[in-house]
């Protein structure tokens, strides 16, 4: 086998030429005979024994992973030391001109988190070039490298938390957001399609969610619903529309003029309203799902401590009471989903009965609770478990 | 199920300890201060601390110091970062070395993390989570310098991280994750602020996590976890719920999870195991008085003896 220094080389040429690679794996030798032939365009030499490139993908032997890594490990701490940060001031336009020393840190930095993406020194090492550059492409670029290591490496915290680095940066110093904005909710979106529930991925959602303006928020609640129906079971996907509607509310509440068509009680009121409807819809439709009945708590919550007088509190409580009765079941023999359902009503309701609401709304809900039957019973017959914990919620 | 195997699980994590080769470990190398201290505390955990030899620990732990800022790298050459140096101030505080610190540098450290808003970057590089949160106040703590940070401030920020369904995310507004929680709930217990949390409606949210196979998960929708074992009942017990899930279940889940032939625990029955999981498997059952197991501090996360120690001796 070639020297480590060697195969590093050739990883850092293919790193480099390809400028547009999307995808990256990490195969068994016996999987290269069943690739296609590399692309015949390539100038580049490297062992296509563990190496493959063609239309922007790279496969890496498993063979040469630990030889690579270490040999990483050595050029990046090497250059690591030899690197003297220097500031340039950002008066001139146009490309700026790299050190020799930022160049090799740049390429085995590269090449080290491409191996091992949760190296954070390596990560750190691209932060520190950049912190003293002012090319906005250079940035974005930045983000791209971060976008190639989500494809394989979703959870990767160092490549989350790197992006949200470069879009401070961004942020501080070019100002204009949106279309970076946009950049980052489809890629989340297709990192959330891909791997279920990513918590790193809709964490980064919601963290965008302070730099996006009404509008953009308002458009996200929109778009997302399709997605929302097609993946009922992603509580994640739910709790990203509830951290968007926060926002929807206290954009309400503080008066924020900043989108003038939205800022009326009675349009968020029939907007949660709204919300409330899509969600009994989904929960009739989609039996025993857990993800919905948790929306339906926290939306009763808002609408309650929000939107309830006399009038208006009857009728809301009416509907609950129709969609919980139709949920619950007697018999804990029925099929799996079935019961799910008359679990979720019944904990649902008991949950509505404990809210921090105002004397009369906690009275009425209560009034309603002893109508729907022994909840409590129930809740014990389906959940054994957690007999202690009904018993003390119980009314 | 049967019984925990000590022995077995000591000497896996004996064996993980040494180095090794393949590419598997050492992606791993970056966070070896961390998995010294998971398997460490799970090895006092079952009285097998003395297999360890202290000296070699302490100087390689030392040796991950940064000299400039005084934060701790996950390995020797590595960034520092809050994360690592709790870990380093925790194997410190087992092998009852605290002594080997300048304690006023590494608290500078930490203290020097924190934000105007109360919240606490992990690094120089200003990513917040309340994870850090938990790390700072846990660590100042343990060195008896809580005074060098805003502790009013600290708790707002974590009380504005708190959702309509109790929980706490990362960062305001993130979604309510069991791990998270353990971080907002163990600092509030630390800096003696517990009163910001309505504990009924945590409570709710933390005994939803059990499932059907007894087991924990750490979000709704999700597939249990030994991990959560810890980070559930721990959050349980600071909040004094934990009568509220089924501990027999819960233990059976653990034991399910052990690997009898190899040692080590998994995250769920029958897949592979790791020192992380192993770690969470034991404090679990620890937490839950499993015979034969040292008491473990649900805030500290470390064993009671080592935590009254830092407390009490004068």
């Amino acid at each position: 086998m070639e020297e480590s220094d060697d195969l590093l080389l050739q990883l850092e040429q293919i790193l480099e030429n390809d400028e547009q690679l999307d995808e990256i794996g990490f195969i068994h030798p016996t999987q290269f005979a069943t690739l296609d032939t590399n692309s015949d365009s390539h100038s580049l030499q490297f062992n296509t024994h563990f190496f493959w490139n063609k239309d922007h993908k790279l496969a890496i032997s498993f063979e040469v992973l630990s030889p690579l890594y270490r040999a990483a490990v050595q050029k990046h701490s090497c250059a690591r030391r030899n690197y003297k940060p220097i500031v340039r001031s950002c008066s001139k336009e146009g490309s700026e001109e790299f050190l020799g020393s930022e160049i090799d840190l740049l390429r085995h930095s590269k090449a080290l988190v491409v191996l091992s993406p949760n190296f954070p020194t390596a990560w750190n090492s691209r932060k520190l070039i950049l912190s003293n550059h002012h090319d906005l492409t250079l940035f974005l670029n930045e983000l791209q490298l971060s976008t190639l290591i989500l494809s394989y490496s979703p959870k990767s915290e160092c490549a989350w938390s790197h992006r949200r680095w470069i879009i401070k940066l961004i942020a501080k110093r070019f100002q204009n957001l949106e279309a970076i904005i946009r950049n980052e909710s489809e890629l989340v979106k297709k990192i959330c399609e891909k791997f279920k529930m990513n918590y790193r991925a809709w964490n980064h959602w919601c963290w965008l969610v302070s730099y996006m303006t009404t509008q953009q928020v308002l458009d996200e609640l929109s778009k997302l619903r399709k997605w929302a129906e097609l993946h009922v079971a992603d509580n994640s996907c739910f709790h990203f529309r509830r951290r968007l509607l926060v926002r929807v509310l206290q954009n309400n509440s503080t008066g924020k003029a900043e989108d003038t068509s939205f800022n009326e009680e009675s349009h968020t009121c029939s907007f949660l309203e709204g919300e409330l409807e899509w969600n009994e819809l989904l929960i009739r439709r989609y039996v025993g799902r857990e993800a919905l009945w948790i929306h339906r708590r926290f939306l009763s919550h808002c609408w309650i401590n929000k939107f309830a007088n006399d009038s208006k509190l009857n009728m809301f409580l009416d509907r609950e009471m129709q969609l919980v009765k139709t949920c619950l079941v007697s018999s804990p023999d029925e099929f799996n989903d079935i019961l799910a359902q008359a679990y979720l009503a019944a904990a649902y309701f008991l949950w509505l009965s404990k809210l921090q609401a105002a004397p009369q709304i906690r009275y009425e809900i209560h009034g309603r609770l002893r109508e729907a039957g022994d909840v409590t019973s129930l809740l014990v017959k389906i959940s054994p478990e957690k007999t202690l914990f009904w018993q003390s919620m119980g009314i | 199920m049967g019984e925990l195997a000590v022995e077995k699980h000591t000497e896996y994590i004996l064996s993980i300890e040494k180095r090794k080769d393949d590419f598997e470990s050492l992606v791993m190398e970056h966070l070896r201060l961390n998995g010294a201290y998971w398997g460490l505390t799970a090895l006092d955990l079952m009285h097998k601390i003395g297999s360890v030899k202290p000296d070699d620990v302490v100087t390689w732990i030392m040796s991950c110091q940064d000299k400039d800022s005084g934060g701790f790298g996950g390995n020797i050459g590595h960034d520092p970062h809050i994360l690592y140096t709790l870990s380093a101030v925790q194997v410190l505080a087992i092998f009852d070395r605290l002594d080997a610190l300048d304690v006023e540098k590494v608290s500078d450290y930490v203290a020097g993390l924190q934000n105007e808003d109360g919240s606490f970057s992990g690094d120089m590089w200003g990513e917040i989570d309340t994870r850090f949160s938990y790390v700072a106040i846990c660590c100042l703590s343990l060195l008896h310098r809580l005074r060098k940070i805003n502790v009013e401030k600290a708790v707002d920020f974590i009380v504005s991280c708190k959702n309509l369904d109790g929980g706490f995310g990362c960062i305001p507004g993130g979604e309510s994750h069991a791990g998270q929680i353990f971080c907002c709930v163990g600092a509030l217990a630390i800096t003696g602020s517990l009163h910001r949390i309505d504990r009924d409606l945590l409570g709710w949210w933390l005994c939803e996590r059990q499932c059907k196979d007894g087991g924990l998960n750490g979000r709704p929708e999700k597939l249990t976890d030994v991990c959560y074992s810890w980070w559930v009942l721990t959050s349980l017990i600071m909040i004094d719920r934990v009568h509220w899930i089924d501990k027999d279940k819960l233990s059976k889940f653990i034991l399910n999870c052990q690997d009898l032939e190899n040692g080590g625990i998994s995250d769920r029955p029958d897949n592979a195991v790791d020192v992380f999981h192993t770690f969470f498997g034991v404090a679990g059952l620890s937490l839950m008085e499993y015979p034969g197991l040292k008491t473990i501090d649900p805030a500290y996360a470390l064993p009671v003896d080592v935590v009254n120690r830092i407390f009490f001796r004068k």
